[in-house]
């Protein structure tokens, strides 16, 4: 069970329990009202009692003295008296303290009007002077019978009263009985209840505080990790605001950490050389991951050259699919960068002086082979061919590797114009058929619009088509025809190269054009290269302004193309 | 132009020197005077009666641009073509070779039994 399950049904219940006991003790304590109210109304009632008795032994004393006297104010003592009587009878019948005895108070008022009556019939005979009359009503045993009527209904309506007020407080005294169980136990179980709601609490809050300590001694963990990564890491808000960043960070951009916490990204990671990373930055806010190199001047003063990296961040709940904020990694490359401009000239200057030696062995082969040094014998022309044939192959690999060199330096300049493409085809046909031939292929040239034209370095074109010209022949079987076909494609001058071979393996799709790439590595030696020729056509394509793909062909086969935008007659005429 | 028939050929390299000078000799049929370095070549100059210079670009010493300026500065060479022979053929290179002054590049490795007709077609196209 949870903890606001426990807390809510702890509560709950001593709630309902102070609730029920207050219910009851205000039901006791109404009751205790109640038998406070019947006993003042049986008090009432007994006053009530007495004071009609006393009225009417005081009328009666007014009449006998009425009798004796006949003064007119005797009788005025009678007359008040006997009004006084009936109107205490009448107060009592009115009286709700007689509720449960009205049986008895209607019997008594009916016996004292019948005493009333006759004295007052008394009262009327002496009046007309029929002494004998009175004294004949006097000596009557009606008088004294009613009185003892009265008498014992009085006696009968106090009895009642008294048990009624008995009954009444015997009922209350067991109700307060039971509520003063109830209250007991029922405070016993709040208290129990209170009891378990502090030790829910309690081991709640231990639980919080030892959650609390982990959280803090893993966040602790993760800092230290963080600190000890050497690379800038931070996380910023939607509003572009640093709300998380390493020590790294503050090494690397020479700030401290009141500079970098809640700053603005493009403060944070402004370039030292004055780039602003805000286009990145908003591309990563835009939901795309953004790659640059920066440059920033540490603690020390010293320039670090960075690789930085902006991820975005997607929000989740009600902002699932939003970018939230967006991590960045700040890589330092500073000497992977000299690394790699060492390793640049290592190669530029071993494949230079590599080519050195090359170019007079493939000169002196080409000039034997050429019958300059007079004719050879028919071995010696077949060997100096094969040693001219690989030195020609060595000096291909070594300018693909020095190529390749340039595009990842930077240093590939191409000299684009407006050129028609057809003649450039036709000579790459024409310097490939040799190549083709000793493999059995075939080369055509299919150029149903010929005067395309399009903007291109004429000699990197030409070094594209061949390369893709003499895979198609390597790797086609033998009497097959390649075909290079030059037509008007829907973003302009189309080139495609088709061939006949086995096809790509699938595997190989996602890498054929990374450098050093083989389909597979026996494939390498027996037709030779060295992986990296359609890494450097796909690059000079892009400075072309196309891009070099390829499509499986349904009937087997493989077709490379590309496409370059067209430079139209009268433009070209412009151009250079 | 008129017609080329004595190069003074430098080139540090003995080997390039030496099938560079069989494919000139032998098969373009020029008569060359060839120097292993810029400062030979600028003694030999004002003798060498040269018709055309090739020169190599990247060499100890004097460079080939140092050894054209130079020669430039003799009665003997100032005014004779030149071609530069260099692996250094990128279009920007380029330019800077034949903003040197020299006619155009031919470029490293070269096919010697090319060479000739290659350079007669530079020459024809000045």
């Amino acid at each position: 069970m949870k903890f606001r399950t426990k807390i809510n049904l702890a509560l709950g219940l001593g709630l309902s329990l102070v609730v029920l006991f207050g219910l009851g003790a205000y039901g006791t304590i109404r009751d205790f009202l109640g038998d406070a109210r019947t006993e003042s109304q049986s008090h009432d009632a007994v006053l009530m009692l007495e004071r009609i008795v006393s009225r009417l032994k005081a009328t009666e004393s007014a009449q006998r003295k009425f009798l004796i006297t006949g003064q007119p104010r005797d009788l005025q003592s009678y007359q008040r008296n006997h009004a006084g009587t009936v109107h205490a009878a009448a107060a009592a019948r009115r009286s709700p303290a007689f509720a449960d005895d009205r049986g008895l108070l209607d019997a008594l008022e009916a016996v004292l009007r019948q005493r009333l009556d006759r004295m007052e019939l008394v009262v009327r005979a002496s009046e007309s002077g029929g002494h004998d009359a009175v004294v004949a009503l006097v000596g009557s045993d009606v008088s004294r019978t009613l009185d003892e009527e009265i008498d014992r209904l009085v006696r009968a309506v106090k009895v009642s009263e008294s048990a009624s007020l008995e009954a009444a407080q015997t009922q209350t005294e067991r109700k307060a009985r039971i509520m003063v169980w109830l209250v007991g136990g029922g405070g016993l179980v709040s208290v129990a209840l209170l009891g378990w709601a502090i030790v829910l609490v309690q081991r709640h809050e231990a639980r919080q505080r030892q959650a609390e300590t982990r959280l803090s001694r893993n966040e602790a963990r993760t800092r230290q990790i963080m600190n000890a990564v050497p690379a800038m890491i931070a996380y910023a808000d939607a509003f572009r605001r640093v709300q998380f960043h390493n020590q790294a960070c503050e090494e690397g951009l020479a700030l401290t950490a009141e500079r970098v916490h809640g700053r603005h990204l493009n403060d944070v990671f402004a370039d030292a050389d004055g780039a602003s990373p805000e286009v990145h930055i908003e591309q990563a806010y835009a939901g795309y991951a953004a790659s640059f190199q920066a440059v920033f001047c540490n603690a020390q003063g010293a320039r670090r050259e960075y690789e930085m990296n902006y991820f975005p961040r997607y929000g989740e709940g009600e902002d699932e699919g939003r970018v939230v904020g967006i991590y960045a990694l700040g890589t330092d490359i500073t000497e992977f960068k000299r690394i790699d401009r060492l390793k640049s000239e290592f190669v530029a200057t071993v494949s230079h002086e590599l080519r050195t030696p090359l170019t007079s062995i493939h000169g002196s082969l080409g000039l034997l082979g050429g019958g300059v040094a007079g004719p050879l014998p028919e071995m010696a022309r077949t060997l100096v061919e094969v040693a001219s044939v690989n030195s020609e192959r060595l000096i291909r690999l070594l300018n693909e590797i020095l190529d390749s060199h340039k595009i990842e330096s930077g240093a590939m300049r191409l000299e684009l114009r407006a050129t028609a493409l057809q003649p450039l085809l036709a000579q790459a046909v024409a310097s490939n058929t040799g190549f083709a031939a000793q493999h059995q292929v075939t080369l055509e040239l299919d150029a149903p619009e010929p005067e395309l034209r399009a903007r291109v370095d004429p000699d990197r074109f030409t070094q594209v088509v061949t390369n893709l010209l003499s895979n198609a022949a390597k790797f086609s079987p033998p009497g097959a025809r390649v075909q290079l076909v030059l037509l008007r494609g829907s973003e302009g001058a189309r080139i495609e190269v088709r061939d006949r071979g086995a096809g790509i393996p699938a595997d190989f799709h996602q890498r054929i054009f990374q450098r050093f790439s083989q389909a597979d590595a026996s494939d390498a030696r027996r037709k030779g290269g060295t992986g990296l020729g359609l890494s450097i056509s796909r690059d000079l394509v892009e400075r072309m302004g196309g891009r070099l793909d390829f499509r499986a062909e349904p009937d087997g086969g493989t077709t490379f193309f590309f496409e370059l935008p067209l430079v139209e007659a009268l433009q070209a005429e412009a151009l250079p | 132009m008129s017609e080329i028939r004595r190069i003074l050929y430098v080139e540090d390299d003995p080997s390039i020197r030496m099938v560079a000078l069989v494919a000139l000799r032998a098969v373009g049929g020029f008569t060359v005077i060839e120097c292993a370095c810029g400062e030979e070549a600028i003694a030999a100059a004002p003798t060498a009666a040269a018709d055309l210079l090739l020169l190599d670009v990247m060499m100890p010493g004097l460079d080939g641009h140092a050894t054209l300026r130079e020669l430039r500065l003799l009665p003997a060479t100032a005014q004779t073509p030149a071609i530069f022979m260099t692996a250094k053929v990128q279009p920007a290179e380029v330019a800077q070779h034949v903003a040197q002054g020299a006619l155009g590049v031919i470029a490293k490795p070269f096919d010697p039994m090319e060479l000739p007709a290659q350079i007669r077609q530079l020459c024809a196209s000045a």
